[in-house]
């Protein structure tokens, strides 16, 4: 599709900046997401995970830096860039009073694609997503794991050649969790590149090629997941790099 | 108990004022207005109330019905503010396990910290002073002073709290909502019903203050004249009304916050019929507009938030046939046609900030400012504009010349599109908060309400400026008399509308092009 080589990154930050008000969110933030690579984005809560992917996905517009998908500048040509970008961006709502196969349509009918190929890609994203039972059902009706999988369904529906995905396993069944891992592992599998971010690093650990950890706006480390781990577990490191908070203090009057 | 509950009330008042300034301004706004309406009875009062011109009777009549819609105010506005006031929801206290006499009384008292008590108090006050010309009836207004207060607090707390505990559903409060919004368009066709029911309103009153003054919404504002009149019966019987009105009240709000803390019950989610197609989808053409379209109508169709404009277009068609047998003027039916206009056209001026962050997906997708305003423009067409023309084009066949129709159908279309045109600059560009997703149509967006107040200030000069070669249109028709203005004013009208859409359209996709993100946070806040 694109002329760009392989050895363009999918995803390529450049020195992203953004302050709210005095509070520095994101700081020089530069990363890379290698093609074909299954990235998982750690950090703990509030560490700038969602500000940078807003950001390389066009709902947050950085102070400074660039963000590339497959090599085109997404705050210089919008339209092309986010053409290669599939989003499942978090705590933003969907259009709920749709049913889930008019929500995925929507989504396919919005990147310009044909009816044609809409209509077969929605039913079979619905049907490797078990969610074909509840097709005709509104989505406000949903349950969380439900949404979370339709949200995915409709980021995917123009087979994208990157995923960004905001928690995509948060308040997520396990049963939905294993449905939605094995798609994204399959879809890795066939060439895509994913980068999500969480804060379990157990699933991290277990799906992710690499890994970048960050907090308070920095990356701290990034790389695959054999060198940021280097020899220990994903979480001793996790800790390791952000610190523990309150240390190992115990609560005198809960020891019952 | 009770003091921690006032306390949190006043928290969260004055930490609302820490978030915006335009909530302030609003609060200001809006406590102006109720001060300057207030102001005027409480001077009413003043006046009336001196001994020299003191009317027993006049004093008794506005007494009963002042008190009468002041109750009835208690007792409506909590329908609208469910979910605003969702802070003092007694919901929220089910996990601390509060003495039930304690949240109740608690309730009632945090539910005078308002706007709305300060303004209640004012009247009451003027009360006292508007029976100062009778020792026993001045003495009963100020002892009887806090009585009614609470008694207002505590039916409004009924009804709050019965909404939150049976009507938690969206279904049943939006129903509620659109319920009361037809019942204010209609209280003048009711009233209309009622007074011809009487040879004319002067007779009619005595009867209807003295059925009010035996019911809870006058009881309490007739004692005094008892009082007065030394009729000490009646003054048990209002009393004893009075005192069954606070138990009744007592007792629901009991019950219901029983229903709430003991039998919680969980959101469910069967609740949508499963439809088996695409819907809307397979009708409009499959591109990024046509989408926009076909999810615009859609939301026309399901959203009560929208629903909610579309309720009020039928009550004021009602409106207008009982007004025209009422003053047999075909004007008031001619009016409905600009009226649909204007009402539709500017529908869609909070079309982004409806979406709320749902907006994200627009974004993602990389949709064009051009695909977005124009989906958006046509959703609203599709059926506004069959709409306003039978709106426009039934009364004007029944009433008036070929001219005449002409005219008043290109306007009324003219006024759909040049309304339509600003409201797709506006919804890109000058966005302001709506209720939430899921809200109801009439629940108060959260914040800045100033902003919201000064959008629309904006967008009614806008109007005025925009519909003038109209105006200048008609006064010359008018003076002239010539018929072939007519048909220019219709055919003029239309095409001006045609070029605001077009103009709308082009400046609000730059707009839109150039400021999505800001744009996306902004609505996602609201």
């Amino acid at each position: 599709m694109h002329s760009a080589s392989v050895s363009t990154p999918a995803l390529r930050l450049r020195g992203l900046n953004k302050r709210f008000g005095q509070t520095p969110a994101v700081e020089d933030l530069h990363l890379d997401v290698p093609r074909g690579s299954f990235y998982g984005f750690v950090g703990p809560n509030g560490a700038g995970k969602t500000t940078t992917l807003s950001m390389a996905t066009g709902l947050m517009r950085p102070d400074a830096g660039s963000a590339e998908v497959v090599g085109i500048d997404v705050w210089v040509q919008p339209q092309e860039a986010k053409g290669s970008m599939g989003v499942l961006a978090d705590g933003v709502m969907l259009f709920d009073k749709l049913t889930g196969a008019q929500l995925v349509t929507y989504a396919g009918l919005l990147r310009g694609m044909d009816r044609d190929t809409v209509e077969s890609r929605t039913a079979d994203l619905l049907r490797v997503l078990g969610l074909e039972d509840a097709r005709g059902r509104l989505v406000q009706d949903y349950s969380a794991g439900m949404t979370k999988k339709i949200a995915l369904a409709s980021a995917m529906v123009h087979a994208p050649e990157l995923l960004v995905l905001d928690e995509p396993f948060e308040a997520v069944d396990p049963v939905s969790a294993r449905t939605i891992r094995g798609l994204l592992e399959s879809y890795v599998a066939s060439g895509g590149t994913v980068i999500l971010s969480s804060h379990v690093m157990d699933l991290v650990q277990r799906m992710c090629s690499h890994v970048g950890i960050i907090a308070e706006g920095r990356l701290l480390a990034s790389g695959t997941l054999e060198e940021v781990r280097n020899g220990s577990d994903l979480e001793a490191r996790f800790v390791e790099l952000v610190g523990l908070e309150g240390g190992d203090q115990e609560l005198e009057w809960l020891q019952l | 108990m009770v003091a921690a509950l006032i306390r949190l009330k006043k928290d969260l008042t004055f930490n609302g004022f820490n978030r915006s300034g335009w909530h302030i301004l609003g609060t200001v706004f809006a406590g102006l207005y109720g001060l300057g309406m207030v102001g005027m009875v409480f001077a009413l009062q003043v006046m009336e109330g001196s001994a020299d011109v003191a009317d027993p009777e006049f004093v008794h009549t506005a007494s009963v019905l002042m008190g009468s819609a002041v109750f009835l105010l208690w007792l409506i506005i909590p329908v609208f503010i469910s979910g605003a006031d969702a802070a003092m929801n007694p919901r929220q206290f089910v996990t601390f396990g509060i003495p039930r006499r304690g949240l109740i009384l608690g309730l009632a008292l945090t539910g005078l910290i308002s706007i709305g008590a300060v303004l209640t108090l004012i009247w009451l006050i003027g009360q006292v002073l508007h029976w100062r010309w009778d020792a026993a009836a001045a003495v009963t207004a100020a002892i009887t002073l806090p009585l009614l207060l609470i008694t207002y607090s505590l039916v409004s707390q009924a009804v709050t709290t019965s909404i939150s505990a049976w009507l938690s559903g969206r279904r049943s409060r939006d129903f509620l909502a659109v319920l009361a919004l037809s019942l204010m368009v209609l209280l003048y066709p009711i009233m209309v019903g009622l007074q011809s029911a009487f040879a004319s309103l002067a007779d009619a009153l005595p009867a209807v203050v003295n059925f009010l003054a035996l019911t809870p919404l006058g009881a309490g504002a007739a004692l005094p004249a008892d009082a007065a009149a030394g009729h000490w019966g009646s003054f048990t019987l209002r009393l004893g009304i009075l005192a069954a009105t606070v138990a009744v009240a007592l007792v629901v709000i009991r019950a219901a916050l029983v229903k709430i803390t003991e039998q919680p019950t969980v959101p469910s989610s069967s609740g949508s019929r499963s439809a088996k197609g695409l819907g809307i989808f397979a009708r409009f053409p499959a591109t990024p507009w046509g989408a926009v379209a076909a999810r615009a109508s859609t939301y026309w169709l399901k959203d009560a938030r929208y629903g909610g404009t579309l309720v009020v277009l039928p009550a004021l068609v009602v409106l207008a046939v009982v007004m025209y047998f009422q003053l047999e003027a075909p004007w008031v039916l001619l009016a409905l046609g600009p009226i649909f206009g204007f009402s539709l056209g500017f529908a869609i001026s909070a079309d982004i900030s409806y979406d709320h962050s749902a907006f994200a997906l627009h974004i993602t997708s990389g949709v064009s400012g051009m695909a977005d305003r124009v989906g958006r423009l046509v959703g609203l067409l599709a059926f506004g504009l069959p709409a306003t023309v039978l709106a426009a084009l039934i009364p004007a066949v029944m009433f008036a010349e070929p001219g005449t129709a002409a005219a008043l159908v290109g306007a009324s279309v003219g006024m759909l599109l040049s309304a339509a045109g600003l409201s797709c600059l506006i919804s890109a560009r000058f966005t302001y908060p709506v209720p939430k997703p899921g809200d109801g149509p009439l629940s108060q967006p959260s914040g800045s309400t100033g902003r919201l107040m000064i959008v629309q200030l904006g967008m009614l000069i806008a109007t005025l400026v925009l519909m003038l070669p109209e105006v200048i249109l008609v006064i010359i028709w008018m003076v002239s008399d010539a018929q072939w203005l007519a048909w220019v004013l219709g055919i003029g009208s239309v095409l001006k509308g045609l070029a605001l859409v077009w103009i709308g359209v082009h400046l609000g996709a730059r707009v839109y092009d150039r400021s999505q993100p800001e744009l996306f946070q902004q609505v996602s806040q609201y």
